[in-house]
């Protein structure tokens, strides 16, 4: 009996050493392939060290093999809850780049895509955040909505998800003025919709407790680790880029930048709530004033032109086969950011002059984001580990490039 | 490119700029974006993104981006590309430093942009650049072991025999999956090559098989 005892772990052994726990990469609630190497004192956390690289696809030495064309459908898979925003942010890059002018409705129909996109990648937040600390049913809720929006999405542009729809300078194909009235039935729609998920998590006990105070950062810890788009902005820092630098229509659109006070998990999660309002305040103003005019630019040297005209016309002919053969961008260089859902994403690009970029940098927001989660879990409880990772919300594809 | 972009003759810094005269900071010629840009020796890196990140008048809090271009033909080889963002003037600034390929070193800057670590991490994996200071430089991307530094110019996109950095890790390798230059014939067996090379996978016939 004796003997038996002493080979028994005991209360007192358990608390001597510090316990090396590797969470991920195969683990649910890491949302993808991430690995965090835990060390822990109890409950306590001592050390939490983010690995990433498992999703590593080599995608900037792809770009430098490839045409520009060519790697739009790359771009659809870096983050992969919104391939139509990292579309955009390629082909503005691009366009400044190349000097090339995109027509009123074509950065019509891109702001509204780029706006779908948000609310597409925040609903999926709001529905895997709510799953990682216990709130199932919401997850059901925000699918429900995703669902609506691909459907809408898919009549669009032909595909649910990685649509390959934007095409330098404009979009692939027009925007049907027998869409227009769906896109606004699920708009009109939708705020009572943010009120269900409000309803089942913003006074939820259960969610408040496991968000409130969790995983704080302060402004200036904020902007000394490069913290951009909704966790910077939960810290109390009102810098949007849609403001800050202004792209497509968004200097003529009306809305606010939510900012939080606390910086905290809650906080996050409130930004995100309220940054889906908004949302659906510019949706609103641009559906109802959809400017008319051509889709994509009639630069014959330098645009793909309508594909219905390829097939009618020798001169398009002529050209699409002259730009996906051989279309060269000047040379130069650029560094091109938009305001993705997660933050900052940016396309540093360095031409010369040849048919594929010499260097394509992306400059990916959850790569940068994610180095957040050390000072997030350390010093707080090894059950709040879940609820960093959920609100400060990374997409492995996007880190790991 | 390179020597197009280096004509600072006509250029002088301007306004809060003028402070970095002391490093020789050289103004460059406006790119398409318009972001101002300026070149930096690497030995006064450090007290350039000091004064770019404290001075009032300059007060560049943030750093957006940090990556390097290979410039295979020119000397110095590579160049990090810094973008800077002050968000109190919502301003950006590049600054590019060269870093040549005998002594690829250069100072990190994490001490002052916290944000820089993975960053400088990425820069040296990615391209062999290592940054003196730098707390935990180690690969971030690509595997531990990994022999080579994928964008680099001179590194074929189609990678270089696989097998050796599974070896390093004392990995088994899936042939068929893997190694692309696998003898003919051969189906999809695990070859341990912790057991020494099996027939056909010496790494001295790769040279030849490459040329």
């Amino acid at each position: 009996m004796a003997a038996l005892t002493q080979k028994l772990v005991t209360h007192s052994d358990l608390h001597a050493d510090r316990l090396e726990i590797s969470m991920g990469p195969q683990h649910p609630a890491t949302h993808g392939v991430l690995q965090v190497l835990l060390t822990l004192d109890g409950e306590r956390v001592i050390k939490a060290e983010p690995v990433v690289g498992y999703l590593h696809r080599g995608k900037e030495k792809h770009a430098e093999s490839v045409t520009y064309q060519q790697f739009f459908p790359m771009t659809d898979r870096l983050d992969y809850l919104q391939p139509l925003a990292n579309e955009v942010t390629f082909a503005l890059a691009i366009e400044k780049l190349a000097g090339i002018e995109t027509p009123l409705r074509a950065q019509a129909i891109r702001t509204l895509i780029a706006e779908f996109m948000r609310l597409s990648a925040h609903l999926i937040w709001v529905g895997i955040g709510g799953l990682d600390v216990g709130a199932t049913s919401v997850f059901m809720y925000a699918f429900r909505e995703r669902e609506d929006l691909f459907d809408l999405l898919d009549s669009l542009t032909g595909l649910r998800t990685n649509q390959e729809y934007i095409r330098i300078g404009g979009v692939a194909a027009d925007l049907p003025d027998a869409l227009v009235p769906g896109l606004k039935a699920w708009v009109d729609a939708f705020p009572a919709r943010i009120d269900e998920f409000e309803m089942l998590l913003t006074g939820n006990r259960i969610f408040y407790d496991r968000m409130k105070g969790i995983g704080k950062v302060t402004p200036r810890q904020a902007m000394d680790l490069g913290l951009t788009g909704p966790c910077l902005r939960a810290t109390g820092v009102g810098v949007d880029l849609r403001r800050a630098r202004p792209y497509l229509l968004y200097p003529q659109l009306e809305f606010d930048v939510p900012v939080g006070t606390e910086g905290d998990a809650y906080d996050r999660y409130l930004v995100r709530i309220e940054e889906m309002r908004q949302c659906v305040r510019i949706l609103k103003q641009l559906l109802n004033d959809l400017p008319a005019g051509l889709h994509i630019a009639a630069e014959l040297k330098d645009v793909l032109p309508p594909k219905g005209r390829v097939y009618t016309s020798m001169e398009e002919m002529i050209h699409q086969f002259k730009i996906v053969t051989d279309w060269h961008c000047p040379p130069g260089e650029v560094y091109s950011a938009t305001e993705a859902a997660n933050g900052e994403l940016a396309f540093y690009l360095v031409s010369r002059g040849e048919k594929s970029p010499y260097r394509c940098h992306i400059r990916s927001p959850s790569f940068i984001n994610l180095q957040a989660l050390r000072p997030m879990c350390e010093g707080g409880y090894f059950s709040d580990v879940v609820a960093s990772i959920a609100s400060l919300h990374f997409i492995m594809g996007e880190t790991d490039r | 490119m390179a020597a197009a972009e280096e004509n600072p003759s006509s250029l002088k810094l301007e306004g809060p700029f003028e402070k970095l005269a002391r490093w020789d900071a050289l103004p460059l010629p406006e790119a398409r974006d318009g972001i101002p840009a300026l070149r930096v020796e690497r030995d006064v890196l450090l007290q350039v993104v000091d004064c770019i990140k404290n001075d009032p008048a300059l007060s560049y809090e943030m750093l957006s981006s940090l990556t390097a271009v290979d410039e295979i033909d020119r000397r110095p080889r590579f160049d990090l590309i810094y973008h800077f963002w002050s968000l109190r003037y919502n301003r950006l600034l590049r600054v590019k430093c060269g870093v040549p390929e005998e002594d690829p070193t250069c100072s990190s800057i994490v001490h002052l942009y916290g944000g820089a670590n993975w960053q400088e991490r990425e820069v040296f994996d990615m391209f062999g650049v290592r940054f003196a200071g730098h707390p935990d430089l180690k690969r971030i991307l690509m595997p531990e072991g990994y022999p080579y530094h994928p964008l680099r110019k001179d590194f074929p996109v189609e990678g270089i025999d696989n097998s050796v950095s599974y070896r390093a890790l004392g990995g088994v390798l899936m042939t068929d999956e893997l190694d692309v230059d696998r003898p003919a014939g051969q189906d999809r067996t695990p070859v341990d090559l912790s057991q020494g090379d099996p027939e056909g996978y010496s790494d001295k016939a790769e040279p030849a098989g490459e040329d």
